[in-house]
């Protein structure tokens, strides 16, 4: 498997060049987390698995 | 760890500071930990619930910051201050990612392509594989800090100006911005197979909460 097939099977590596044309923001569902007690929470990963998403955050102060 | 409605500590006591960084769809959480100065990387199988220490040899630091679901983890390290250097962690062989001065991997998709951030006279993003490695071009004020699995979708963070920061995904070969409706600020940092994006957002009070972005269900395929 060359480089450009093993990391970006639709080509996404080389269209990086092209300019963000406009800021468009996305649609979609957001949804907030806070970790209990926590003064600050950061989350940084997510899973796929079994459709019930796992979320992994960090936090500060309990 | 947060999953429908319920929260689960993965705190390891022996440490003061605990931040996980990634999950893979096996349930493996890679991420750090810390009683200051010193850091460590850490492996948490949430099944098993085992936690075990990561050092990448001889390092000062070291930081897990992904991981893909053939248990390959991807991150950084430092030795003395000196140069920071990407690393991946494949079995219980570790292999140094050297793009710069400072290179800093922060994701691997399903096949071991590693993405993540250089620097030497300025910040790039770069794509590593089989030993080479690629800048990616992104523009100005962009900096990746996710992959999916399957390498087609990124997210990372955009920063329209010193200290302003709006999250974005590039999927369908677009760029679109992630901002938390009523945010100030919004950080993207992990994705899925589902293209979801996870981060955290700043609130007109400066208080700051974890957030998780789903697509529309309308989405046309990638």
């Amino acid at each position: 498997m060359n480089f450009r097939a093993a990391f970006f099977s639709v080509g996404v590596l080389f269209v990086f060049v092209a300019a963000v044309q406009s800021r468009a923001y996305a649609q979609g569902t957001y949804t907030q987390i806070d970790v209990p007690g926590a003064r600050s929470t950061y989350c940084l990963g997510i899973d796929t698995k079994g459709g019930l998403c796992r979320v992994v955050c960090g936090r500060l102060g309990r | 760890m947060f999953r429908a409605g319920k929260y689960t500590n993965i705190d390891d006591s022996g440490w003061s500071l605990t931040v996980p960084s990634g999950i893979n769809d096996e349930g493996q959480i890679v991420g750090y930990v810390s009683n200051y100065p010193a850091f460590s990387g850490f492996l948490y199988d949430v099944q098993a619930q085992t936690f075990t220490e990561l050092n990448y040899p001889g390092a000062t630091t070291t930081f897990a910051n992904g991981i893909n679901d053939a248990g390959d983890i991807v991150g950084y390290y430092t030795i003395e201050e000196a140069a920071t250097k990407g690393f991946e962690l494949v079995g219980s062989t570790y292999t140094e990612i050297s793009v710069s001065f400072l290179t800093q991997a922060y994701g691997i998709t399903s096949v071991g392509a590693v993405v993540g951030v250089a620097e030497q006279s300025y910040q790039y993003n770069f794509g590593f594989y089989d030993a080479k490695s690629k800048n990616l071009n992104l523009p100005a004020g962009f900096t990746l800090t996710a992959v999916n699995p399957e390498g087609t979708v990124l997210a990372g963070i955009f920063m329209s100006r010193p200290g302003q920061y709006t999250g974005w995904v590039y999927r369908n070969k677009k760029y679109i911005f992630i901002s938390f409706p009523g945010s100030t600020e919004t950080l993207a940092y992990g994705i899925n197979r589902g293209d979801e994006i996870v981060g955290w957002f700043v609130d007109s009070s400066d208080n700051v909460h974890g957030f998780r972005w789903e697509p529309p269900s309308d989405a046309s395929p990638r």
